[in-house]
């Protein structure tokens, strides 16, 4: 199955949040997401087929912080193959019937000369991690959640090294003061520009705080660029509460906002932070692709 | 001086490999420590933090001015210690116990010792003892906590609540920040600020010892 093909014909359901789903299985604070695809497969896997019963087109994996530098934060690089292949098997298995994006996330570090990075050893670390997704067998790639365009340029181009496989890229972007940027700088038109010269196939936001922030975002990468767009929004805003934090838009809320995102052009939408299969349930409702109905998850 | 306003252009336009030079020039023609300190380095970096605020600059400028700062706190750092020029205050800083992000910390950190302050940074995964325990050793006027996930931020609580049961409450102030923090929350834990970028943080760090 091609997935670029439905793009073009009707939108596309992606999946929600691993991060949060898994804290609500247990994750601690600064434990190693990526580690529970071999500690605690169960809970990765349970979190893929609920966002599949939900109604999604494709699951991502649970590798979005496996790439050699962050992993060796927690001491983990050594086990960067078995973390991968691992994760792609769980959202194989578990998620009929959908397809299977590899995630890539960012090193959490900051490239040179403003950081301490030296650009060649953050491409060479993508490469890594792109060509073990490859590998592993997904079907196509997502570099998510990026904050510097130059980084996320340097995991585009380790992806199209490693693979022709579609390549799906998206931006953390936010509103401020002097318009939609992201938190280093980058607008929405040199994000577009920068990331289909690298070979990204759509391109788009995620981790952006909730659905009316996001449409706001969505228009101007929809009119900056002619690849198809996706939008992954958050559930929100994170409000505290005690220990724990809570997201406060409600799968209905985010539903609801979902046709103005549609209206606007984006052709694959899903969620972030805070999202729920319930909250793809609704979306996967209104889009006429759940397989249960809204709460049965 | 002309030398000292070329060194805070140099700053605030984050030319590295320059500002060490001027400020070594800066000192061989006869001016004094302490105001390269202020009239460069110190202004070139509220200037950038002013421009940061307005969203004029992103990150990655205001890290390149207070690398470009640092290089010349090199040379004259020394010369400082020398005309016993005290700093403007301390400040221990860290991320949270739990949390192994320091972009936000880092940030934090260069811009409050671009406005003279000493900086103690205990770096990540920060416990609230440590935090604590570095502050009453160092004597600092503060300390700042910064978090990057949702499930760290009660490490902040903790760390305020140890700061009290310690008697350091007054002495040593706490300010918390970090994309999930929000004002409600440091109200909430009892923190004495809330810096919702790293130059209000530095406007804080400023009001916590006297302006």
């Amino acid at each position: 199955m091609d997935f670029l093909e439905p793009v073009e014909l009707r939108p596309v359901l992606g999946d929600g949040a691993m991060g949060t789903m898994l804290q609500m299985h247990g994750l601690t604070s600064g434990e190693c997401p990526e580690t529970w695809n071999l500690d605690k497969p169960e809970a990765v896997a349970a979190t893929h087929k609920a966002y599949a019963g939900a109604g999604c087109d494709f699951v991502t994996t649970n590798t979005f912080g496996a790439n050699p530098i962050k992993l060796s934060r927690h001491g983990l690089d050594s086990r960067i193959e078995e973390i991968i292949a691992r994760g792609v098997e769980l959202a194989r298995g578990a998620a009929q019937g959908c397809l299977v994006a590899g995630s890539v996330g960012p090193t959490g570090g900051l490239l040179e000369p403003y950081g301490e990075l030296p650009p060649s050893e953050v491409e060479a670390a993508f490469e890594t991690t792109a060509r073990l997704l490859e590998k592993a067998g997904v079907d196509f790639f997502i570099v998510e959640t990026m904050i510097d365009l130059n980084e996320a340029l340097l995991a585009a181009r380790a992806v199209r090294k490693a693979t022709d496989k579609p390549l799906v890229a998206t931006m953390a972007f936010t509103k401020g003061a002097r318009g939609i940027r992201t938190v280093m700088g980058a607008s929405p038109q040199e994000a577009a520009a920068g990331l289909e010269e690298a070979g990204a196939n759509v391109i788009g936001t995620n981790c952006c705080s909730g659905m009316e922030e996001a449409a706001e975002i969505m228009k101007e990468i929809v009119a900056a660029t002619g690849l198809p767009t996706i939008a992954q929004p958050n559930a929100g805003l994170p409000i505290p509460e005690g220990d724990k934090v809570i997201y406060p838009e409600s799968p209905e809320a985010m539903a609801d906002g979902l046709p103005k995102l549609l209206d606007i052009g984006v052709r694959i939408v899903g969620g972030c932070c805070g999202t729920t299969p319930e909250h793809l349930a609704r979306m996967g409702s209104l889009l006429g692709k759940a397989k249960h109905p809204p709460g049965v998850n | 001086m002309e030398i000292i306003a070329q060194l805070k252009d140099t700053v605030i336009a984050g030319k590295l490999g320059e500002a060490k030079g001027l400020a070594e020039k800066a000192l061989a023609e006869g001016a004094e420590p302490g105001d390269i300190l202020e009239q460069a380095l110190i202004a070139g970096m509220d200037h950038i933090g002013e421009l940061f605020k307005k969203n004029e600059v992103y990150v990655p400028e205001v890290l390149l001015a207070a690398k470009s700062m640092q290089q010349a706190m090199q040379v004259l750092k020394p010369r400082l210690v020398k005309s016993g020029i005290e700093p403007r205050g301390k400040a221990v800083v860290g991320t949270v116990r739990g949390d192994l992000h320091d972009i936000g910390k880092n940030l934090v950190a260069m811009m409050l010792e671009g406005a003279g302050f000493e900086i103690i940074d205990l770096g990540n995964d920060v416990p609230a003892e440590r935090f604590v325990e570095a502050a009453a050793e160092h004597e600092a006027h503060m300390i700042g906590m910064s978090a990057l996930l949702t499930t760290t931020m009660h490490v902040m609580k903790e760390t305020v609540e140890l700061v009290k049961e310690k008697g350091l409450a007054g002495k040593v102030k706490t300010m918390v920040g970090g994309a999930p923090v929000t004002r409600g929350f440091a109200e909430e834990i009892g923190a004495d600020g809330y810096g919702d970028d790293a130059a209000t943080a530095v406007d804080l760090a400023k009001q916590f010892v006297g302006g």
